[in-house]
């Protein structure tokens, strides 16, 4: 008789798992997308580094790249070059 | 024992943003583990010096420190804050344009900043991580950040920003919510969804609202008997929610 | 009443209440019908919660996981109340060693099935999950196309972070930005590693067990090594900081895995 319980407490424990509402998790799909410069609308393009536009010079970011997973400190524009690369 | 604690906070750190909700210690429970044998602060800090770990009031920030230095200009602080706020629901997104810093940048400095900490045996980078963590709200570009998607509860917005305005304030309140966490994850309840359900604000937001609770051993070891007290309170109203434990026709 | 009785002493030592040791016996049986049923149901049902739970991160699982674990810590608190509380204080010297004898031996029965109720549940099929990361992301990186000339944009390694990919065609940097399935990647591999080359870590437990764990530091770096260079295959590009990971835990072996021997 008393065995009776512990079953429907398991079933109800999995059911409860189971049926437990939650907040979403929202899934993202592979993209790319590309940064035109805000300064005179060229694509960025890597020759001259990642961090300065290649073709006027607009900075996109102040920060410095280090050495990391796939971006290198080589990835940083010369800063010799603003605005001189045409 | 040090050991023990340090991994737990390790391992409790670094895989926040895998948890999501996974059952588990809540970090309260797990500081009150480490504090087995009551120990107090200074005894603990001298404990963890002397197998060459730092601990939160030990932590060293030499500016020279290989370890500390930046990541892609992110530094730990910002790493620090950055995570918090992720667990807040701010998107990288968010977090990475408030720092000037473009996605892949904040993908590897978090990437590369959770690695430095896993290789870091002596904790220091741990440590220092988890004093910004504790001071995120302070941080300059992200400390007021609020996510851009709608909230996903219930509760008006006015009503789980008092809430968690309270659990700030009102220590009683925080640390029954640590318990109240606790009883409903042994109910078998997603608890972090009965926070955000209940209140209107997630395991995340509780965390650093109490920031300094937590960081208070004094606080914690006074507020112990007040969490377990709620805990049992609580255990007892979603025990009887699920029909009740196993055992109770069982008569002595 | 009291005639025999010591006044200087709460407790009876004299004949205790008709058999309270009997009652604890027949008190601890059922329980233990209890604590059976609870365990065999758990194996019964635990790897169905576990495969028929879709969350990434297995919450519906942990949570019925910790449900289970409430239960067994309740008989516990249950069992351990009733003897606090109507047994020792009821019971004569003589009762009391075999009460205690009687409460340990069930209480460490029912602790050892708390920790072994979800053993052998293989929570996520890890194999399946890299597979399906993989092709997916394999057919994916195919789509891509330069924004800015429209050229085909090869992305020709694994990237399950954002990352800068430039087009052959025009030079512009692309931001490329893995899905959420790729990044799950980095959740799975060292779990994924450790369970391919599990027996390396077998063969280093029953070294340890055996010899303890200096003698077995050399089988345990063997493991250590092969799981370390399988998580740089799944995750290129993490190397160096797998690497000083791996120092990093050899050097805690040696730390804090050899006082275990003294």
């Amino acid at each position: 008789m008393e065995n009776k319980k512990t079953p429907s407490l398991i079933a109800r424990l999995r059911r409860q798992a189971r049926e437990q509402a939650r907040t979403p998790l929202t899934a993202e799909h592979a993209q790319t997308q590309t940064v035109t410069c805000p300064n005179c609308g060229a694509g960025r393009a890597k020759p001259d580094g990642l961090t300065h536009c290649a073709y006027c010079g607009h900075l996109f970011t102040e920060h410095r790249m280090t050495d990391g997973i796939h971006i290198k400190h080589h990835d940083n524009s010369n800063n010799n070059n603003n605005g001189s690369f045409q | 024992m040090f050991k023990k604690m340090f991994k737990n906070l390790t391992d409790n750190l670094m895989n926040q943003k895998n948890e999501a909700g996974e059952h588990g210690e809540s970090f309260v429970d797990q500081i009150k583990n480490a504090m087995a044998g009551q120990v107090v602060q200074h005894h603990f800090d001298a404990g963890a010096a002397s197998v060459g770990m730092t601990t939160m009031n030990t932590a060293k920030e030499d500016p020279n420190d290989p370890l500390l230095q930046p990541i892609h200009g992110v530094s730990i602080a910002d790493y620090a804050a950055g995570m918090l706020k992720i667990g807040e629901g701010v998107s990288a997104d968010q977090i990475a344009a408030a720092l000037g810093v473009e996605g892949p940048m904040w993908d590897e400095a978090r990437t590369l900043w959770e690695s430095r900490m896993k290789e870091d045996g002596s904790f220091n980078v741990i440590n220092v991580y988890t004093k910004y963590y504790g001071e995120a709200k302070t941080h300059e570009k992200l400390g007021n950040l609020v996510s851009d998607q709608p909230a996903t509860s219930n509760i008006p917005a006015a009503e789980s920003n008092a809430n968690l305005q309270k659990a700030t304030d009102d220590k009683y309140f925080f640390f029954e919510l640590q318990g109240a966490l606790q009883a409903a994850y042994d109910n078998g309840m997603d608890g972090a969804q009965w926070l955000v359900d209940t209140y209107g604000f997630n395991v995340s937001q509780l965390n650093s609202a109490g920031v300094k609770w937590m960081s208070n051993m004094g606080v914690m070891m006074q507020m112990i008997d007040h969490q377990d007290k709620k805990q049992k309170e609580y255990s007892e109203k979603f025990a009887r929610d699920l029909g009740g434990n196993i055992a109770d026709d069982v008569e002595f | 009443m009291a005639l025999f009785s010591n006044k200087n002493s709460n407790r009876s030592t004299d004949t205790p209440p008709a058999g309270v040791v009997n009652r604890l016996r027949v008190f601890l049986d059922k329980l233990t019908a209890k604590a059976d049923e609870l365990y065999r149901e758990t194996q019964e049902n635990a790897q169905a919660v576990a495969d028929e739970d879709a969350d990434p991160y297995k919450r519906g699982f942990h949570q019925f996981k910790a449900g289970v674990i409430g239960q067994f810590q309740s008989l516990l608190r249950k069992a351990d109340h009733i003897y606090q509380t109507e047994v020792l204080p009821k019971a004569g010297l003589f009762e009391q060693t075999e009460a205690s004898l009687l409460f340990s031996r069930w209480h460490s029965n029912v602790l050892q099935q708390l920790t072994t109720a979800f053993d052998g549940v293989q929570l996520r099929d890890l194999e399946k999950e890299y597979r399906e990361i993989m092709d997916d992301y394999n057919r994916v990186k195919e789509r891509f196309h330069c924004q800015q000339c429209g050229g085909k944009l090869e992305i020709n390694a694994l990237y399950y972070i954002s990352t800068y990919v430039e087009c052959a065609h025009c030079k512009t940097q692309n931001t490329f930005h893995p899905g959420t399935k790729t990044r799950l990647l980095e959740l799975i591999c060292r779990d994924l590693a450790e369970l391919r080359h599990r027996g390396l870590r077998e063969a280093y437990r029953a070294e340890r067990e055996a010899k303890g764990a200096k003698a077995a530091l050399d089988s345990y770096t063997r493991y250590l090594r092969a799981v370390f260079d399988e998580m740089s295959r799944i995750q290129p590009g993490m190397e160096a900081e797998h690497e000083k990971f791996y120092r990093r835990l050899i050097t805690d072996y040696q730390r804090f895995e050899y006082l275990q021997d003294i």
